[in-house]
């Protein structure tokens, strides 16, 4: 599904990523761990299509199709989600008619007719219960006075009603208490199939108890320097990072 | 040559003085008099008048003005176009600086409302003297308003509605008209305002308007500027305001479109305990220009005053904002903040912003900021992640940048009305 070949990028002249190749399989949940600062964020960003980034080096390959040729809108709408280490608030843009604007676009490259308004709010209600979300955040401004484990809900929310192919998983796991860790990851364990791949950036193993991957990826100095099974999460809990320098 | 406006001004005043026939010695004419006198003194500000430094007028003194026009018949129907959908209002039409009997439409008893010119008693026209011997346009309007609205509340009552006071200018001429409100909230009264200035057809005008607003004991007054003007109109505004004791004050000045405004507000916090507001929201393109101009005095202790100006500029367009806080010696535990926050789309595109506090009480809480910036990359990216197309991300992003303000207004209908015309212009804006 994704094709990653000696991927270089940099911001502000900064080399951030450096000759990195990934790949993955639909059907796959992969993990990236590595130290602060190796590039973690900024490959999940590269993939989703951030301005902020030149890419200097590599292509990347999406279910055949060259990546870095779209603009991030149609990257959205060909079925990369990426979920936000940090979700951005929206004041005064309800979470209802800002995913219907999302949900209709996706519909329209598609070709489809837009969903009317009931179909939609019952497609909603459902995705919103799914992550335990209060049917009063519908109405509610996006992320406005969202706690950090509601903002993280939100972002799972948003992928369950866009139901993309790619999933792209930042830190999701970062400033959640247990219960949100587990809903959070309960929605996704629901949402995945064999038609689906997950990428999960993430510092601790702890997300890796409740989201298991077939692999796990050290990323450092912007490259994958070491790849293996879901054990290595733990073997790495036990040593660090130290190690890669 | 070209037009000298201030010229004009002189002669004509001159002529309507001899056309007077010593029937000149009320009070009424002598205050004129001092005020065209005072404008012959002092002209049109320039650029090193600090109070004018980036608002450039030079180009009013050369506009060949028709001053005073008569009354201009206008169709019912329009005012449909312009009035807040939906909204029941005491409606006040002055049309070209004349108070409309046919177009008004006053349904509330407890309320006195009514053109100044049937004001009856000396005692309260005595009570609108207040001028600022300072601005040129002020004195002009002191000395050349034909009429105005006069409003004042039942003491000890609640307002039932909205009053609206729709000014409009419709001409064939290039006009200047002056209008004035003289608006009275008596103790523990309340009341909201909707005023708008509008050309018709495109009518090319300047309407100067000056607002007295006295706000009694404990009362709450609203004042509701809504400047969703035309193509090729002007105007300037000027309210001074007084606060007595537990009052509140609030000004929504809300700026979609106009070729040219300069909004002065002035408030004296008067009695302890009372509160100012002031907010504004706009967003200005084209070569338009916008100058808002506020002022609050905080003379006795415990008031509070708030300030939160934000906006976007496009194109061509300039915006001023100067706001000054003076607190007095006496007005301790004053609480004062004043926030102007912008967001500059073009390279070609200004603001100059500038808060000012002057402090002479020890135990005061006060504070001021400006930004000015582009709109948040991360916030574009967040958006546009989400399958939404860029430009309707922009829209987004422009509108939530000034829902802030919107958020503040209290008339429903008015706040829906407001939304619907920012994400017109901002859709419009993005589409094109």
């Amino acid at each position: 599904m994704l094709k990653i070949e000696n991927l270089s990028a940099e911001v502000d002249g900064k080399k951030i990523l450096d000759g990195l190749n990934f790949e993955v399989n639909a059907g796959e949940i992969h993990a990236i761990m590595g130290p602060n600062g190796s590039g973690k964020s900024t490959l999940a960003s590269v993939i989703a299509g951030h301005p902020k980034f030149t890419i200097t080096s590599g292509s990347i390959l999406y279910n055949g199709k060259s990546l870095l040729d779209l603009e991030p809108e149609d990257r959205a709408r060909e079925g990369v989600f990426l979920a936000f280490q940090y979700p951005i608030e929206i004041p005064g843009v309800s979470n209802a008619n800002f995913m219907k604007t999302a949900v209709n676009e996706l519909r329209k490259y598609r070709g489809e007719e837009p969903l009317d308004s009931s179909d939609f709010l019952k497609m909603m209600r459902k995705k919103a219960e799914l992550v335990k979300l209060d049917k009063s955040f519908l109405s509610r401004s996006v992320n406005e006075g969202f706690s950090g484990g509601e903002k993280k809900r939100n972002e799972i929310f948003q992928m369950a009603m866009m139901d993309p192919k790619l999933i792209l998983m930042d830190e999701t796991d970062s400033g959640l208490d247990i219960d949100a860790l587990k809903i959070v990851s309960d929605g996704v364990n629901a949402f995945k199939n064999k038609n689906k791949a997950f990428v999960m950036i993430t510092h601790y193993q702890r997300l890796l108890d409740y989201i298991v991957p077939d692999f796990v990826h050290v990323l450092a100095e912007g490259k994958i320097i070491r790849s293996g099974p879901k054990e290595l999460a733990l073997e790495l809990e036990e040593t660090g990072y130290d190690w890669v320098h | 040559m070209s037009a000298n406006l201030k010229h004009k001004l002189i002669e004509l005043f001159n002529s309507y003085e001899n056309s007077l026939n010593g029937e000149s010695k009320t009070q009424e004419f002598l205050d004129r008099k001092e005020a065209i006198n005072k404008f012959e003194a002092i002209g049109f500000p320039t650029l090193k008048h600090e109070d004018w430094k980036y608002t450039n007028v030079a180009f009013i003194n050369k506009t060949d003005f028709l001053v005073n026009p008569k009354l201009g018949a206008i169709p019912n129907s329009i005012l449909k176009e312009i009035l807040i959908p939906n909204l029941e209002v005491d409606l006040i039409v002055m049309i070209n600086g004349n108070y409309s009997d046919i177009h008004s439409k006053i349904i509330s008893k407890n309320i006195e409302i009514k053109s100044i010119n049937s004001i009856e008693s000396n005692e309260e026209k005595n009570k609108f003297n207040t001028i600022d011997f300072d601005n040129a346009f002020v004195l002009i309007n002191k000395a050349f308003h034909k009429d105005g609205i006069f409003i004042k509340t039942v003491k000890n009552q609640k307002s039932k509605r909205p009053i609206h006071i729709l000014n409009i200018s419709k001409s064939n001429d290039t006009i200047l008209t002056n209008t004035r409100n003289l608006i009275i909230a008596e103790d523990n009264s309340d009341l909201k305002i909707i005023y708008s200035h509008y050309a018709l057809d495109n009518t090319k005008c300047l309407n100067i308007n000056v607002n007295e607003i006295r706000c009694g004991k404990n009362s709450k007054v609203e004042f509701n500027n809504i400047q969703n003007d035309t193509e090729n109109s002007s105007q300037v505004n000027y309210s001074d305001i007084i606060q007595e004791r537990d009052s509140v004050f609030t000004d929504n000045t809300l700026t979609i479109n106009g070729k040219f405004i300069r909004n002065d507000l002035k408030t004296v916090l008067n009695g302890e305990n009372s509160s100012s507001y002031y907010n504004g929201l706009y967003f200005i393109n084209k070569k338009n220009h916008l100058d808002n101009h506020t002022f609050v005095n905080h003379k006795m202790p415990n008031c509070t005053s708030n300030e939160v100006y934000k906006g976007i500029i496009d194109e061509r367009g300039k915006v001023v904002f100067n706001g000054k806080v003076l607190v007095s010696k006496d007005a301790q535990r004053t609480n004062a903040a004043q926030s102007n926050k912008n967001i500059v789309l073009t390279d070609s595109a200004s603001i100059n912003t500038k808060p000012e506090l002057e402090i002479y009480a020890d135990d005061v809480k006060c504070s001021h900021g400006t930004t000015t910036g582009k709109l948040d990359e991360e916030a574009l990216f967040y958006l546009t992640q989400r399958g939404i197309d860029k430009d309707y991300a922009k829209a987004m992003l422009m509108f939530t940048f000034v829902y802030e303000v919107i958020d503040r207004l209290t008339i429903d209908e008015l706040k829906k009305y407001i939304e619907e015309k920012i994400e017109s212009k901002l859709l419009n804006k993005s589409i094109k």
